[in-house]
C-alpha cells in the first residue's frame, strides 16, 4: 500500500490502525490464507506499490488499484473486486470561461484545449492523462488532499479521480462543491482489482477463487456497502 | 350573495389569515405541509385570467393612446422613469453588497451547506437555450404567440400585446373601434374573474402562507442570516421609498398609502407573485387612491412587466455577493454589466418566482465569469422567507411607478376614453368633479 491514505479503501486512523476496504480484504486474505498481515506503506505511489510487486518486494498490492494494459506489462491481476466509474472535477471558474454547462463529459471539448490538468503521482490517472489530453500540462500530487485542494484553490483546472474519492472527500468538504463541478465520464470504468507477481500464478488463482467465495456469500457486498457506498464513519 | 360573502374581503379577516397562516407555518409544520393542494387551487384560481388580462389591458390601452396625446403622456412619462428606478435599485443592490462585504463573511459553517446543497442539486442550470445577452434578446419575439402565452413569456406576451395595440390603433375602419370595445369588455370580464375568487383569498392566503412558512430551513436561514437580513433590509427600504412617493402625489401619509395597498401587499406576500396582484392592486388604486383609471390600466400592467424594483435590487446584490464569494473582483469597466445585466435578469423574470429565474442567472454571471451554480442554490436555499419580501418590492415600487406617472384623477383630468380614438375630441375633456374623488382614503 502506498504511504498516502486513500479513503475509503485504506487510510490510517489516529490510533494507528489502518482501516478501509482494501484493508478489511487484507486482513481476512490474511487469515484465510492462515498466514500474519504485513502492510508494507513504503511505496510512494501506487506504480511505485505495483513496481514493489513486479520485484518481489511484496507479494500482493491490495491498494485501490485499477487494471490497465500497461500495469499487465509487469504484474498479474486478479479478477475486479470493485468497478468505479471515473470522474472529472472541473474548477467551476474554467466552465464559466471555456462556456460549459449541462453536467456532461467534457472530455472532447477539453481534448483540444491546453488546459492544467491534476492528477495523484503514479496514479492510473496521471498515465491517462497524457493520451486522454494530448493538450493538457499535468500536474501530479500527492495523495488526495493535495490534488483536491488545488482543483479548489485553481491551481489546476480539472483534476482526473474516480468518484468514490470525490464523494469520500466531497462529504467531509462539502464546499469543495462550490468552487468544483464533477461530472462523470462516458464509459469511462475503473476496474478496481489485486495485484500479484507473474511467478506467483497459484496465489492468483487462490485470490480469483476467494474473491469468488466472497462475492457468492453476500460478504464482499456488505464491505463494499460499509466502506464505499456509505459515509465514511472511520477517523 | 355579494353582501353574505362581504365579510371574506374584509381587509381585517384577511390580516388576520395571513397571521394565522405564518403562525399554522412556524408551529404546525406537518398539517401545513398538507394545505400545500389548496394553496396551489387557490394561486391557479388567480392566474388563471393573468395572462388574457395582460394581453387585453395593453392591447386596449395601447391602441386609445395612440391617437390621444393625453395617454401618450403617460407612456412617455413611464418610459422616461422606467430607467431611473430600475438602475437606481440595482446600483444601490450593488453599492450595499460591496459596503458590506457580505459575501466575504459567509463562515465555513455556510460555505460547507451550500456545497452540500450543491452536490444535492440536480439542475442543469447554466446553458440553457436562450440564456445570455443574444438569447435574452433573440427570446424577446415569440415564434408563436399562443406557444409564449403557453409557456407563461410575459416579456414576448408585452411585446405581441404592444404591436397589436398599435395595429388596432391604427385601423380606421369602424371594426377598430368594435375591437378595442370588445378588448375592453374581455378585460372587465376577467378581472370580475379574478376578483370572484378574491372572496377566497382569506383561506388561500392561510394556505399559502402556512406552506410557505413551513418550508423555511432554519439551517440556511441562520447560516445566511447576513445575507438575508440584507436583502429583507432592501426590500423594506424600496417599499418605504414607494411609500413616499406615493404620499407624495396622492397628498396622504406614507403609512395611509401602505393601509391602502394593503391587500395587494398580502397577496404579493402569499402568492409570491407580482401578476398575481395585479387585479387588486388595480382596484387599491383606482378605487383608495384615487389614481387616474385608464392610464392606471395602461401603467400597472406595463410595470408588471417593466419595472420589478425588487428584483433588480436582489440580482445586482446576488452577483456582488457570488464575487465575493468566489473572490473574482469585478473591475470597474464591468459595473454597466453587473447594473445593467441585473436588470435584464429581473425584467426577464419578472412576475415569475424566483425559483424560475436561474436560468437567466447567466446573463449577468457569465460576463463576469462568475459561476452561476450557486446562485441557484442561494435563490432556492432562501426563496421561502426572501421570494415574498422580492415580490412585495416589486409590487409597491410598480404602484409607486404607476402612481407617479398616472398622477391623481382631479390631476389629470378624467379622460372620455370610451370613444373610438379618432372621434375623441380634447376640447371636450372633462375635468373631474371633485366629489368624484371623495377622500375615500380617508
Amino acid at each position: 500500500m502506498p504511504s498516502q491514505d486513500s479513503k475509503p479503501f485504506f487510510a490510517k486512523t489516529p490510533d494507528g490502525d489502518i482501516v478501509g476496504l482494501d484493508a478489511t480484504l487484507a486482513q481476512n486474505i490474511a487469515s484465510r490464507l492462515g498466514v500474519s498481515l504485513f502492510i508494507d506503506r513504503s511505496a510512494k505511489s501506487y506504480d511505485d506499490a505495483i513496481q514493489k510487486v513486479s520485484e518481489g518486494k511484496a507479494d500482493i498490492a491490495l491498494c485501490h488499484l485499477t487494471t490497465s494494459l500497461e500495469r499487465a506489462l509487469i504484474v498479474d491481476f486478479s479478477t475486479p473486486y470493485l468497478k468505479v466509474p471515473h470522474v472529472l472535477l472541473l474548477n467551476r471558474q474554467l466552465m464559466v470561461h471555456y462556456g460549459l454547462g449541462d453536467k456532461k463529459d467534457y472530455s472532447d471539448e477539453l481534448k483540444k484545449e491546453k488546459i492544467t490538468l491534476g492528477a495523484t503521482t503514479g496514479s492510473y490517472f496521471a498515465r491517462s492523462a497524457h493520451f486522454d489530453f494530448p493538450n493538457a500540462i499535468v500536474q501530479t500530487f500527492d495523495g488526495d488532499e493535495a490534488l483536491f485542494e488545488a482543483v479548489e484553490k485553481g491551481e489546476v483546472q480539472v483534476v482526473l479521480t474516480d468518484e468514490t474519492t470525490f464523494r469520500i472527500w466531497q462529504e467531509k468538504h462539502p464546499s469543495f462543491n462550490l468552487q468544483v463541478q464533477k461530472l462523470n465520464r462516458k464509459n469511462r470504468v475503473g476496474q478496481i482489482a489485486i495485484a500479484t507477481n507473474w511467478k506467483s500464478a497459484p496465489l492468483l488463482k487462490w485470490l480469483n477463487l476467494y474473491l469468488n467465495a466472497i462475492r457468492d456469500d453476500g460478504t464482499l457486498d456488505k464491505w463494499i456497502q460499509d466502506y464505499v457506498e456509505g459515509p465514511w464513519k472511520r477517523n | 350573495m355579494e353582501k353574505k360573502l362581504g365579510f371574506l374581503l374584509s381587509p381585517w379577516l384577511i390580516l388576520t389569515a395571513s397571521i394565522g397562516g405564518i403562525v399554522n407555518g412556524i408551529f404546525f409544520k406537518d398539517f401545513s405541509v398538507k394545505l400545500e393542494p389548496l394553496g396551489s387551487v387557490f394561486l391557479a384560481a388567480i392566474q388563471m385570467c393573468l395572462v388574457p388580462v395582460l394581453i387585453c389591458a395593453i392591447t386596449t390601452n395601447v391602441a386609445k393612446l395612440l391617437n390621444h396625446e393625453g395617454m401618450s403622456k403617460y407612456l412617455k412619462r413611464f418610459l422616461s422613469t422606467l430607467p431611473v428606478g430600475l438602475v437606481v435599485s440595482s446600483l444601490l443592490g450593488a453599492l450595499i453588497a460591496f459596503v458590506t462585504g457580505v459575501g466575504n463573511r459567509i463562515d465555513d459553517r455556510a460555505r460547507n451547506l451550500l456545497g452540500q446543497l450543491l452536490a444535492n442539486s440536480n439542475h442543469h442550470s447554466t446553458t440553457l437555450p436562450g440564456a445570455g445577452y443574444a438569447g435574452f434578446f433573440q427570446d424577446l419575439f415569440p415564434t408563436n404567440i399562443f406557444l409564449a402565452i403557453s409557456q407563461d413569456r410575459n416579456l414576448s406576451i408585452l411585446i405581441f400585446s404592444m404591436a397589436f395595440g398599435i395595429s388596432l390603433g391604427f385601423v380606421t375602419h369602424s371594426g377598430g373601434k368594435l375591437v378595442i370595445q370588445v378588448f375592453d369588455t374581455l378585460f372587465e370580464s376577467f378581472l370580475r374573474i379574478i376578483n370572484a375568487t378574491m372572496y377566497a383569498l382569506p383561506i388561500g392566503l392561510f394556505a399559502l402562507l402556512s406552506v410557505q412558512i413551513s418550508k423555511i430551513g432554519l439551517d440556511v436561514i441562520l447560516s445566511l442570516s447576513f445575507f438575508v437580513l440584507l436583502v429583507s433590509l432592501g426590500m423594506i427600504a424600496v417599499v418605504v421609498v414607494s411609500s413616499i412617493m406615493i404620499s407624495w402625489v396622492t397628498k396622504v401619509s406614507p403609512w395611509q398609502t401602505v393601509k391602502s395597498l394593503k391587500e395587494a401587499y398580502l397577496v404579493a406576500l402569499g402568492t409570491s407573485s407580482s401578476f398575481a396582484t395585479m387585479p387588486i392592486s388595480l382596484r387599491c388604486l383606482k378605487e383608495k387612491l384615487g389614481i387616474e383609471e385608464h392610464a392606471t390600466n395602461l401603467i400597472l400592467p406595463l410595470g408588471m412587466c417593466l419595472n420589478p424594483w425588487g428584483s433588480a435590487f436582489f440580482f445586482s446584490f446576488m452577483s456582488v455577493f457570488l464575487s465575493q464569494l468566489y473572490k473574482i473582483p469585478i473591475p470597474p469597466t464591468s459595473y454597466p454589466i453587473l447594473v445593467l445585466g441585473s436588470i435584464l435578469v429581473s425584467v426577464a423574470g419578472a412576475g415569475i418566482p424566483a425559483v424560475g429565474t436561474f436560468a437567466i442567472m447567466n446573463i449577468v454571471l457569465s460576463p463576469l465569469g462568475i459561476p452561476p451554480e450557486t446562485a441557484v442554490v442561494v435563490i432556492l436555499a432562501t426563496t421561502p422567507i426572501l421570494d415574498p419580501l422580492i415580490t412585495l418590492a416589486n409590487v409597491s415600487g410598480i404602484c409607486a411607478t404607476t402612481v407617479v406617472v398616472a398622477g391623481k384623477k382631479n390631476y389629470s383630468g378624467t379622460l372620455d376614453l370610451e370613444k373610438h380614438p379618432s372621434d375623441l375630441d380634447f376640447s371636450k375633456v372633462t375635468e373631474a368633479s371633485d366629489d368624484q374623488t371623495a377622500d375615500e382614503v380617508s
